[in-house]
Protein backbone atom coordinates (compact mmCIF):
# COMPACT_ATOMS: atom_id res chain seq x y z
CA UNK A 1 0.00 0.00 0.00
CA UNK A 2 1.08 3.54 -0.64
CA UNK A 3 -0.02 7.01 -0.11
CA UNK A 4 -1.54 7.18 -2.83
CA UNK A 5 -4.17 4.61 -2.06
CA UNK A 6 -4.68 6.01 0.95
CA UNK A 7 -4.93 9.33 -0.90
CA UNK A 8 -8.04 7.58 -2.97
CA UNK A 9 -9.29 5.45 0.35
CA UNK A 10 -10.14 8.82 1.91
CA UNK A 11 -12.67 9.51 -0.93
CA UNK A 12 -14.72 6.97 0.96
CA UNK A 13 -14.67 8.34 4.12
CA UNK A 14 -17.60 8.61 5.75
CA UNK A 15 -19.58 12.44 5.50
CA UNK A 16 -20.10 12.68 8.93
CA UNK A 17 -16.39 12.84 10.08
CA UNK A 18 -15.98 15.44 6.67
CA UNK A 19 -18.73 17.28 7.95
CA UNK A 20 -17.58 17.98 11.29
CA UNK A 21 -14.03 18.67 10.03
CA UNK A 22 -15.69 21.07 7.47
CA UNK A 23 -17.49 23.08 9.83
CA UNK A 24 -14.00 23.30 11.81
CA UNK A 25 -12.36 25.32 8.47
CA UNK A 26 -16.16 26.83 8.30
CA UNK A 27 -15.10 28.44 11.52
CA UNK A 28 -18.25 27.23 12.85
CA UNK A 29 -17.06 25.87 16.36
CA UNK A 30 -15.70 29.70 17.48
CA UNK A 31 -15.72 28.88 20.78
CA UNK A 32 -13.26 25.78 20.21
CA UNK A 33 -10.92 28.48 17.90
CA UNK A 34 -10.45 31.05 20.64
CA UNK A 35 -6.60 31.07 21.74
CA UNK A 36 -4.68 28.41 23.27
CA UNK A 37 -3.74 30.79 25.91
CA UNK A 38 -7.11 32.63 26.36
CA UNK A 39 -8.71 29.15 26.84
CA UNK A 40 -6.09 28.19 29.96
CA UNK A 41 -6.64 32.14 31.12
CA UNK A 42 -10.43 31.58 31.65
CA UNK A 43 -9.76 27.72 32.55
CA UNK A 44 -7.57 29.24 35.27
CA UNK A 45 -9.42 31.62 36.55
CA UNK A 46 -12.68 29.73 37.01
CA UNK A 47 -10.64 27.05 38.68
CA UNK A 48 -9.47 29.66 40.97
CA UNK A 49 -11.17 28.18 44.06
CA UNK A 50 -10.27 25.00 43.64
CA UNK A 51 -6.78 25.55 43.37
CA UNK A 52 -6.55 27.92 46.33
CA UNK A 53 -7.97 24.54 47.94
CA UNK A 54 -5.23 22.26 46.41
CA UNK A 55 -2.34 24.94 47.11
CA UNK A 56 -3.98 24.67 51.17
CA UNK A 57 -4.07 21.20 50.93
CA UNK A 58 -0.80 20.53 49.63
CA UNK A 59 0.56 22.76 52.37
CA UNK A 60 -1.71 21.06 55.02
CA UNK A 61 0.56 18.10 53.53
CA UNK A 62 3.47 19.87 54.42
CA UNK A 63 3.15 21.10 57.84
CA UNK A 64 1.81 17.89 58.92
CA UNK A 65 4.80 15.75 58.10
CA UNK A 66 6.97 18.68 59.12
CA UNK A 67 6.49 18.04 62.84
CA UNK A 68 4.97 14.66 62.41
CA UNK A 69 7.23 12.88 60.73
CA UNK A 70 10.24 15.00 61.52
CA UNK A 71 11.63 14.53 58.34
CA UNK A 72 13.69 16.31 56.84
CA UNK A 73 12.26 18.27 54.19
CA UNK A 74 14.96 20.03 52.65
CA UNK A 75 18.66 22.19 51.81
CA UNK A 76 16.57 25.27 53.64
CA UNK A 77 15.78 24.17 57.05
CA UNK A 78 19.20 21.80 56.97
CA UNK A 79 21.53 25.00 56.39
CA UNK A 80 19.36 26.97 58.64
CA UNK A 81 19.31 24.16 61.53
CA UNK A 82 16.34 25.33 62.40
CA UNK A 83 14.59 21.63 64.10
CA UNK A 84 11.49 21.12 61.60
CA UNK A 85 9.07 20.51 64.55
CA UNK A 86 10.05 23.68 65.96
CA UNK A 87 9.66 25.53 62.91
CA UNK A 88 6.20 24.16 62.49
CA UNK A 89 5.35 25.82 65.98
CA UNK A 90 5.41 28.95 64.68
CA UNK A 91 2.85 30.89 64.32
CA UNK A 92 1.35 30.63 60.89
CA UNK A 93 1.27 34.24 60.07
CA UNK A 94 5.41 34.72 61.12
CA UNK A 95 5.65 31.21 58.65
CA UNK A 96 4.08 32.70 56.06
CA UNK A 97 5.40 36.39 56.40
CA UNK A 98 9.23 35.06 56.54
CA UNK A 99 8.44 32.22 53.61
CA UNK A 100 6.24 33.62 51.23
CA UNK A 101 6.57 37.26 51.40
CA UNK A 102 2.83 37.61 52.49
CA UNK A 103 2.95 41.20 52.89
CA UNK A 104 3.98 41.48 49.57
CA UNK A 105 1.52 40.06 47.98
CA UNK A 106 -1.00 41.67 45.27
CA UNK A 107 -4.70 41.86 45.43
CA UNK A 108 -6.00 38.46 44.70
CA UNK A 109 -7.69 40.08 41.61
CA UNK A 110 -4.63 40.67 40.60
CA UNK A 111 -3.00 37.44 41.18
CA UNK A 112 -5.63 35.68 38.96
CA UNK A 113 -4.80 37.77 36.36
CA UNK A 114 -0.96 37.94 36.19
CA UNK A 115 -0.78 34.22 37.47
CA UNK A 116 -2.68 32.78 34.55
CA UNK A 117 0.07 33.06 31.93
CA UNK A 118 2.63 30.92 34.13
CA UNK A 119 -0.42 28.23 34.30
CA UNK A 120 0.41 28.01 30.76
CA UNK A 121 3.06 24.58 30.71
CA UNK A 122 4.10 22.38 28.07
CA UNK A 123 1.58 19.78 27.16
CA UNK A 124 1.83 17.16 24.62
CA UNK A 125 0.64 13.58 23.73
CA UNK A 126 3.79 12.46 23.32
CA UNK A 127 5.61 14.73 24.88
CA UNK A 128 8.21 12.29 25.98
CA UNK A 129 10.79 14.13 23.26
CA UNK A 130 10.46 17.15 25.21
CA UNK A 131 12.93 15.97 28.27
CA UNK A 132 15.19 14.67 25.69
CA UNK A 133 14.81 18.27 23.51
CA UNK A 134 15.26 20.41 26.70
CA UNK A 135 18.32 17.80 28.35
CA UNK A 136 19.83 18.37 25.17
CA UNK A 137 19.64 22.41 24.68
CA UNK A 138 19.84 24.06 28.24
CA UNK A 139 21.36 21.41 30.53
CA UNK A 140 18.13 22.51 33.00
CA UNK A 141 17.54 18.17 33.32
CA UNK A 142 20.18 17.68 36.03
CA UNK A 143 20.20 15.16 38.61
CA UNK A 144 20.25 16.16 42.16
CA UNK A 145 19.14 19.59 40.95
CA UNK A 146 16.52 20.03 43.30
CA UNK A 147 15.78 18.95 47.01
CA UNK A 148 12.40 19.23 48.86
CA UNK A 149 9.71 18.87 46.18
CA UNK A 150 9.51 14.90 46.89
CA UNK A 151 7.51 14.22 49.69
CA UNK A 152 6.12 10.71 50.88
CA UNK A 153 2.19 11.23 50.83
CA UNK A 154 1.68 7.55 51.80
CA UNK A 155 2.25 7.67 55.54
CA UNK A 156 -1.00 8.55 57.11
CA UNK A 157 -1.54 11.44 59.12
CA UNK A 158 -2.65 10.79 62.29
CA UNK A 159 -6.07 12.73 63.39
CA UNK A 160 -4.57 14.53 65.84
CA UNK A 161 -1.97 16.15 64.36
CA UNK A 162 -4.16 16.56 60.72
CA UNK A 163 -6.84 18.56 63.58
CA UNK A 164 -4.48 20.40 64.75
CA UNK A 165 -2.86 21.44 61.11
CA UNK A 166 -6.29 21.87 60.11
CA UNK A 167 -6.33 25.30 61.99
CA UNK A 168 -3.51 26.49 59.62
CA UNK A 169 -5.35 25.78 56.67
CA UNK A 170 -7.11 28.92 56.07
CA UNK A 171 -4.12 31.01 56.72
CA UNK A 172 -1.70 28.93 54.54
CA UNK A 173 -4.19 29.27 51.76
CA UNK A 174 -3.80 32.97 50.74
CA UNK A 175 -0.25 32.69 52.07
CA UNK A 176 0.20 30.17 49.01
CA UNK A 177 -1.93 31.97 46.89
CA UNK A 178 0.62 34.71 47.07
CA UNK A 179 3.38 31.98 46.78
CA UNK A 180 1.43 31.25 43.51
CA UNK A 181 1.80 34.26 42.15
CA UNK A 182 5.74 34.43 42.59
CA UNK A 183 6.03 31.12 41.36
CA UNK A 184 6.27 29.69 38.47
CA UNK A 185 4.95 27.20 36.59
CA UNK A 186 6.07 28.69 33.31
CA UNK A 187 5.31 27.82 29.89
CA UNK A 188 7.90 25.96 27.80
CA UNK A 189 5.80 25.96 24.75
CA UNK A 190 8.90 27.16 22.97
CA UNK A 191 11.06 24.01 23.35
CA UNK A 192 8.10 22.53 22.50
CA UNK A 193 7.69 23.88 19.14
CA UNK A 194 11.52 23.60 18.31
CA UNK A 195 10.98 19.64 19.29
CA UNK A 196 8.11 18.82 17.27
CA UNK A 197 9.85 20.36 14.48
CA UNK A 198 12.55 17.97 15.06
CA UNK A 199 9.87 15.10 15.37
CA UNK A 200 8.16 15.43 12.10
CA UNK A 201 12.00 15.66 10.90
CA UNK A 202 12.57 12.23 11.93
CA UNK A 203 9.51 10.81 10.10
CA UNK A 204 11.41 9.40 7.75
CA UNK A 205 13.46 6.50 7.00
CA UNK A 206 16.17 6.81 9.75
CA UNK A 207 12.87 7.13 12.04
CA UNK A 208 12.13 3.41 10.54
CA UNK A 209 14.93 1.94 11.90
CA UNK A 210 15.12 3.31 14.71
CA UNK A 211 11.57 2.03 15.02
CA UNK A 212 13.08 -1.56 14.34
CA UNK A 213 16.06 -1.01 17.01
CA UNK A 214 15.77 -3.58 20.25
CA UNK A 215 13.99 -1.76 23.10
CA UNK A 216 15.46 0.33 25.05
CA UNK A 217 16.42 -0.27 28.61
CA UNK A 218 17.78 2.50 31.43
CA UNK A 219 19.46 0.89 34.63
CA UNK A 220 17.87 2.26 37.32
CA UNK A 221 20.49 5.37 38.78
CA UNK A 222 20.95 5.76 42.65
CA UNK A 223 20.62 9.03 44.45
CA UNK A 224 23.21 11.80 43.25
CA UNK A 225 25.98 13.00 46.36
CA UNK A 226 24.98 15.42 48.01
CA UNK A 227 21.33 14.92 47.09
CA UNK A 228 19.22 14.67 49.99
CA UNK A 229 17.30 11.46 51.09
CA UNK A 230 13.32 11.45 51.03
CA UNK A 231 11.35 9.01 51.78
CA UNK A 232 10.04 9.14 47.55
CA UNK A 233 13.63 9.10 46.24
CA UNK A 234 13.29 5.44 45.55
CA UNK A 235 10.13 6.24 43.21
CA UNK A 236 11.86 8.63 41.31
CA UNK A 237 14.22 8.08 38.54
CA UNK A 238 17.16 10.34 37.50
CA UNK A 239 17.73 12.76 34.80
CA UNK A 240 19.84 10.65 32.96
CA UNK A 241 17.25 8.05 33.28
CA UNK A 242 14.45 10.38 31.66
CA UNK A 243 16.61 11.84 29.22
CA UNK A 244 16.99 8.55 27.82
CA UNK A 245 13.24 7.54 28.01
CA UNK A 246 12.74 10.41 26.35
CA UNK A 247 15.06 10.40 23.62
CA UNK A 248 14.19 6.57 22.99
CA UNK A 249 10.05 7.89 22.74
CA UNK A 250 11.02 10.33 20.83
CA UNK A 251 12.18 7.71 18.06
CA UNK A 252 9.16 5.73 18.13
CA UNK A 253 10.84 2.94 20.37
CA UNK A 254 9.30 1.19 23.12
CA UNK A 255 11.44 2.27 26.33
CA UNK A 256 11.84 0.64 29.59
CA UNK A 257 12.77 2.40 32.83
CA UNK A 258 13.42 0.47 35.71
CA UNK A 259 12.75 2.59 38.06
CA UNK A 260 9.84 3.72 37.76
CA UNK A 261 8.88 0.90 35.20
CA UNK A 262 7.66 3.01 32.31
CA UNK A 263 6.62 1.46 28.79
CA UNK A 264 5.85 3.74 25.70
CA UNK A 265 3.95 1.40 23.64
CA UNK A 266 3.18 4.23 20.72
CA UNK A 267 0.27 5.53 22.63
CA UNK A 268 -0.01 5.49 26.02
CA UNK A 269 2.76 5.27 28.58
CA UNK A 270 2.02 2.05 31.29
CA UNK A 271 3.79 2.79 34.64
CA UNK A 272 4.43 -0.31 37.55
CA UNK A 273 4.04 1.23 40.33
CA UNK A 274 3.18 0.33 43.86
CA UNK A 275 2.60 -3.17 42.74
CA UNK A 276 0.16 -1.97 40.16
CA UNK A 277 -0.17 -1.10 36.40
CA UNK A 278 -1.36 2.53 35.86
CA UNK A 279 -1.36 3.77 32.32
CA UNK A 280 -1.14 7.61 31.16
CA UNK A 281 -1.93 8.98 27.94
CA UNK A 282 0.19 12.38 28.45
CA UNK A 283 3.27 13.55 29.65
CA UNK A 284 3.57 16.90 30.69
CA UNK A 285 6.14 18.70 31.33
CA UNK A 286 6.46 22.10 33.11
CA UNK A 287 9.73 24.27 34.82
CA UNK A 288 8.92 24.89 38.98
CA UNK A 289 10.34 26.99 41.17
CA UNK A 290 9.73 25.53 44.35
CA UNK A 291 9.38 27.12 48.07
CA UNK A 292 13.06 27.76 48.03
CA UNK A 293 13.65 29.63 45.02
CA UNK A 294 15.14 26.55 42.96
CA UNK A 295 14.15 25.38 39.65
CA UNK A 296 12.97 22.19 38.96
CA UNK A 297 11.79 20.67 35.49
CA UNK A 298 9.12 18.21 36.37
CA UNK A 299 7.66 15.73 34.17
CA UNK A 300 4.60 14.34 34.84
CA UNK A 301 2.73 11.23 33.26
CA UNK A 302 -1.03 12.44 33.54
CA UNK A 303 -4.36 11.57 31.50
CA UNK A 304 -5.27 15.41 31.47
CA UNK A 305 -3.44 16.77 28.26
CA UNK A 306 -2.88 20.23 30.58
CA UNK A 307 -2.86 20.89 34.27
CA UNK A 308 -3.51 23.57 36.28
CA UNK A 309 -0.43 25.68 38.15
CA UNK A 310 -1.46 24.13 41.45
CA UNK A 311 -1.85 20.52 39.48
CA UNK A 312 1.43 20.79 38.73
CA UNK A 313 2.59 21.92 41.54
CA UNK A 314 1.28 19.30 43.83
CA UNK A 315 2.63 16.64 41.25
CA UNK A 316 5.54 18.16 42.09
CA UNK A 317 5.33 18.44 45.96
CA UNK A 318 3.94 15.24 46.00
CA UNK A 319 6.03 12.52 43.76
CA UNK A 320 4.20 9.74 43.02
CA UNK A 321 0.72 10.11 43.37
CA UNK A 322 -0.66 6.95 40.45
CA UNK A 323 -4.02 7.34 42.51
CA UNK A 324 -4.76 10.35 41.68
CA UNK A 325 -3.96 10.44 37.65
CA UNK A 326 -1.19 11.37 37.95
CA UNK A 327 2.88 10.37 38.12
CA UNK A 328 6.18 12.28 38.70
CA UNK A 329 8.76 11.34 36.55
CA UNK A 330 11.45 12.97 38.17
CA UNK A 331 12.07 16.22 39.92
CA UNK B 1 -30.87 28.67 -2.28
CA UNK B 2 -31.12 25.62 -0.18
CA UNK B 3 -28.90 22.71 -1.24
CA UNK B 4 -32.36 20.23 -1.79
CA UNK B 5 -33.35 22.90 -4.07
CA UNK B 6 -30.52 22.74 -6.16
CA UNK B 7 -30.56 18.98 -6.26
CA UNK B 8 -33.95 19.33 -7.16
CA UNK B 9 -32.89 21.42 -10.18
CA UNK B 10 -30.68 19.10 -10.90
CA UNK B 11 -33.36 16.36 -11.24
CA UNK B 12 -35.19 18.38 -13.54
CA UNK B 13 -32.50 18.41 -15.88
CA UNK B 14 -32.61 22.10 -15.29
CA UNK B 15 -29.25 23.68 -16.47
CA UNK B 16 -29.97 26.45 -13.87
CA UNK B 17 -28.76 24.10 -11.44
CA UNK B 18 -25.03 24.24 -12.37
CA UNK B 19 -25.77 28.55 -11.73
CA UNK B 20 -26.83 28.18 -8.22
CA UNK B 21 -24.21 25.70 -7.56
CA UNK B 22 -21.35 28.15 -8.94
CA UNK B 23 -22.77 30.75 -7.27
CA UNK B 24 -22.90 28.68 -3.64
CA UNK B 25 -19.62 27.06 -3.98
CA UNK B 26 -17.61 27.68 -6.44
CA UNK B 27 -15.25 29.43 -3.74
CA UNK B 28 -15.22 26.81 -1.61
CA UNK B 29 -14.21 24.29 -4.37
CA UNK B 30 -11.88 26.04 -6.03
CA UNK B 31 -9.85 26.29 -2.13
CA UNK B 32 -10.33 22.47 -2.39
CA UNK B 33 -8.71 22.28 -5.99
CA UNK B 34 -6.21 24.84 -5.09
CA UNK B 35 -4.62 23.01 -2.02
CA UNK B 36 -3.97 20.31 -4.55
CA UNK B 37 -2.69 21.79 -7.47
CA UNK B 38 -1.64 25.06 -6.32
CA UNK B 39 -2.77 26.42 -10.09
CA UNK B 40 -5.29 28.71 -10.87
CA UNK B 41 -6.05 27.52 -14.16
CA UNK B 42 -5.29 23.33 -13.69
CA UNK B 43 -7.92 24.54 -10.19
CA UNK B 44 -10.58 25.90 -12.95
CA UNK B 45 -10.64 22.68 -15.10
CA UNK B 46 -11.01 20.35 -11.73
CA UNK B 47 -14.18 22.56 -10.91
CA UNK B 48 -15.44 22.23 -13.90
CA UNK B 49 -15.24 19.31 -14.49
CA UNK B 50 -17.06 18.80 -11.22
CA UNK B 51 -19.67 20.90 -12.34
CA UNK B 52 -20.36 18.28 -15.77
CA UNK B 53 -20.09 15.33 -13.49
CA UNK B 54 -22.20 16.24 -10.83
CA UNK B 55 -24.72 16.76 -13.78
CA UNK B 56 -24.04 13.67 -14.75
CA UNK B 57 -24.40 12.50 -11.66
CA UNK B 58 -27.63 13.79 -10.36
CA UNK B 59 -29.71 12.11 -10.79
CA UNK B 60 -29.84 8.86 -10.15
CA UNK B 61 -27.86 10.61 -6.92
CA UNK B 62 -29.10 12.65 -4.60
CA UNK B 63 -26.52 13.90 -2.09
CA UNK B 64 -28.16 14.61 1.52
CA UNK B 65 -24.98 16.91 1.87
CA UNK B 66 -24.65 18.80 -1.56
CA UNK B 67 -21.16 20.43 -0.35
CA UNK B 68 -19.41 17.12 0.54
CA UNK B 69 -20.60 15.35 -2.65
CA UNK B 70 -19.45 18.47 -4.90
CA UNK B 71 -15.92 18.51 -2.69
CA UNK B 72 -15.45 14.80 -3.16
CA UNK B 73 -15.77 15.12 -7.03
CA UNK B 74 -13.06 18.00 -6.98
CA UNK B 75 -11.06 16.17 -4.61
CA UNK B 76 -11.08 12.95 -7.25
CA UNK B 77 -10.80 15.34 -10.08
CA UNK B 78 -7.85 17.16 -8.47
CA UNK B 79 -5.82 14.18 -7.83
CA UNK B 80 -6.46 13.13 -11.39
CA UNK B 81 -4.59 16.04 -13.10
CA UNK B 82 -2.23 16.41 -10.51
CA UNK B 83 -1.21 12.85 -11.20
CA UNK B 84 -1.58 13.27 -14.95
CA UNK B 85 0.65 16.36 -14.71
CA UNK B 86 2.77 15.04 -12.70
CA UNK B 87 3.22 11.93 -14.79
CA UNK B 88 3.94 14.26 -17.96
CA UNK B 89 6.38 15.91 -16.41
CA UNK B 90 8.60 12.42 -15.62
CA UNK B 91 11.48 12.34 -18.27
CA UNK B 92 12.06 9.25 -20.03
CA UNK B 93 9.07 7.25 -19.00
CA UNK B 94 7.46 6.40 -22.04
CA UNK B 95 5.79 3.59 -20.25
CA UNK B 96 4.36 5.98 -17.39
CA UNK B 97 2.85 7.81 -20.02
CA UNK B 98 1.42 5.14 -22.08
CA UNK B 99 0.07 3.55 -18.77
CA UNK B 100 -1.36 7.05 -17.96
CA UNK B 101 -3.10 7.31 -21.06
CA UNK B 102 -4.64 3.98 -21.27
CA UNK B 103 -5.72 4.23 -17.46
CA UNK B 104 -7.68 7.30 -19.13
CA UNK B 105 -9.24 5.52 -21.04
CA UNK B 106 -10.83 2.72 -18.95
CA UNK B 107 -14.03 4.94 -18.15
CA UNK B 108 -14.37 4.57 -13.91
CA UNK B 109 -10.84 3.64 -13.41
CA UNK B 110 -10.48 1.51 -10.62
CA UNK B 111 -11.82 -1.74 -10.94
CA UNK B 112 -14.85 -3.60 -9.42
CA UNK B 113 -12.20 -4.94 -6.92
CA UNK B 114 -9.99 -2.44 -6.55
CA UNK B 115 -13.17 0.02 -5.67
CA UNK B 116 -14.20 -2.52 -2.86
CA UNK B 117 -10.82 -2.54 -1.88
CA UNK B 118 -10.61 1.30 -1.63
CA UNK B 119 -13.96 1.47 0.15
CA UNK B 120 -13.16 -0.91 2.80
CA UNK B 121 -9.92 1.04 3.22
CA UNK B 122 -12.17 3.80 3.93
CA UNK B 123 -14.29 2.49 6.02
CA UNK B 124 -11.33 1.63 8.14
CA UNK B 125 -10.01 4.97 8.22
CA UNK B 126 -13.59 6.02 9.17
CA UNK B 127 -13.10 3.67 11.70
CA UNK B 128 -9.93 4.85 13.05
CA UNK B 129 -10.91 8.63 12.83
CA UNK B 130 -14.11 7.33 14.95
CA UNK B 131 -11.72 6.40 17.90
CA UNK B 132 -9.61 9.38 18.14
CA UNK B 133 -11.30 12.58 19.47
CA UNK B 134 -12.81 15.24 17.37
CA UNK B 135 -10.17 17.70 17.08
CA UNK B 136 -7.50 15.63 16.33
CA UNK B 137 -10.37 13.60 13.65
CA UNK B 138 -10.60 17.54 12.36
CA UNK B 139 -6.50 18.00 12.06
CA UNK B 140 -6.41 14.97 10.23
CA UNK B 141 -9.12 15.14 7.87
CA UNK B 142 -8.65 18.84 7.32
CA UNK B 143 -5.20 18.28 6.29
CA UNK B 144 -5.28 14.89 4.27
CA UNK B 145 -9.09 14.87 2.83
CA UNK B 146 -9.02 18.90 2.11
CA UNK B 147 -5.31 18.91 2.07
CA UNK B 148 -5.13 22.59 4.06
CA UNK B 149 -2.16 24.25 4.90
CA UNK B 150 -0.42 23.67 8.17
CA UNK B 151 -0.76 27.10 9.10
CA UNK B 152 -4.73 27.45 8.03
CA UNK B 153 -5.53 24.31 10.48
CA UNK B 154 -3.94 26.40 13.13
CA UNK B 155 -5.85 29.28 12.53
CA UNK B 156 -9.03 27.40 12.49
CA UNK B 157 -8.27 25.12 16.00
CA UNK B 158 -6.46 27.16 17.50
CA UNK B 159 -3.60 25.20 18.05
CA UNK B 160 0.05 25.85 17.34
CA UNK B 161 1.66 24.84 13.57
CA UNK B 162 3.89 22.47 15.98
CA UNK B 163 0.90 20.61 17.93
CA UNK B 164 -0.65 20.29 14.40
CA UNK B 165 2.61 18.31 13.06
CA UNK B 166 2.44 16.30 15.97
CA UNK B 167 -1.13 15.31 15.80
CA UNK B 168 -0.32 14.76 12.45
CA UNK B 169 2.05 12.49 13.20
CA UNK B 170 0.70 10.81 16.18
CA UNK B 171 -2.17 10.18 14.14
CA UNK B 172 -0.07 8.51 11.19
CA UNK B 173 1.40 5.90 13.43
CA UNK B 174 -1.86 5.52 14.88
CA UNK B 175 -3.55 4.50 11.47
CA UNK B 176 -0.56 2.67 10.02
CA UNK B 177 -1.11 0.26 13.19
CA UNK B 178 -4.63 0.44 13.09
CA UNK B 179 -4.79 -0.59 9.52
CA UNK B 180 -2.26 -3.49 10.28
CA UNK B 181 -3.95 -5.02 13.11
CA UNK B 182 -7.07 -4.92 10.51
CA UNK B 183 -5.44 -7.04 8.18
CA UNK B 184 -4.46 -4.52 5.60
CA UNK B 185 -1.06 -4.79 3.61
CA UNK B 186 0.90 -1.86 4.62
Amino acid sequence: MNGSKLMDALQYIDDDLLEQAQKMRDGSTADDTVSVNGNRRKTFVRRLPYIAALAAASFLAVFTLRFVNGINMGSHDSAAGVPAAEQAAAPAEEYAAEEYAVEEAAPAGMMAEEAAPAVSMAKEEAPAETAARKAGESGTVTAGAGSGVMYDMTEEIPDAEAAEADMYTAQMASAAAAADEGAAVTAAEEPMAELYAAAEAEETEEAAELEEAPAASFAAAGNTAGQETMAADAEKSSADEIRAFAEAASSGQAAVLDQPHVRFDGSAYTVDADGKEYSYRYLVTAAYTDKQGISHTVYILSDKDEMTESEARSAAEQGISAEKGYILLSE
Amino acid sequence: MEDSAIVALYWERNESAITYTQEKYSRYLMKIAMNILMSEEDSEESVNDTYLKAWESMPPHRPDRLSLFLGKITRERSIDIYRRKHSLKRAGSAYSVCLDELSEMLEGGASPEEMYDLKELGRAISDYLRSIPEKRRNVFLCRYFYMDPLQEISEKSGLTVQNIKSILFRERKGLKAYLSKEGFDI
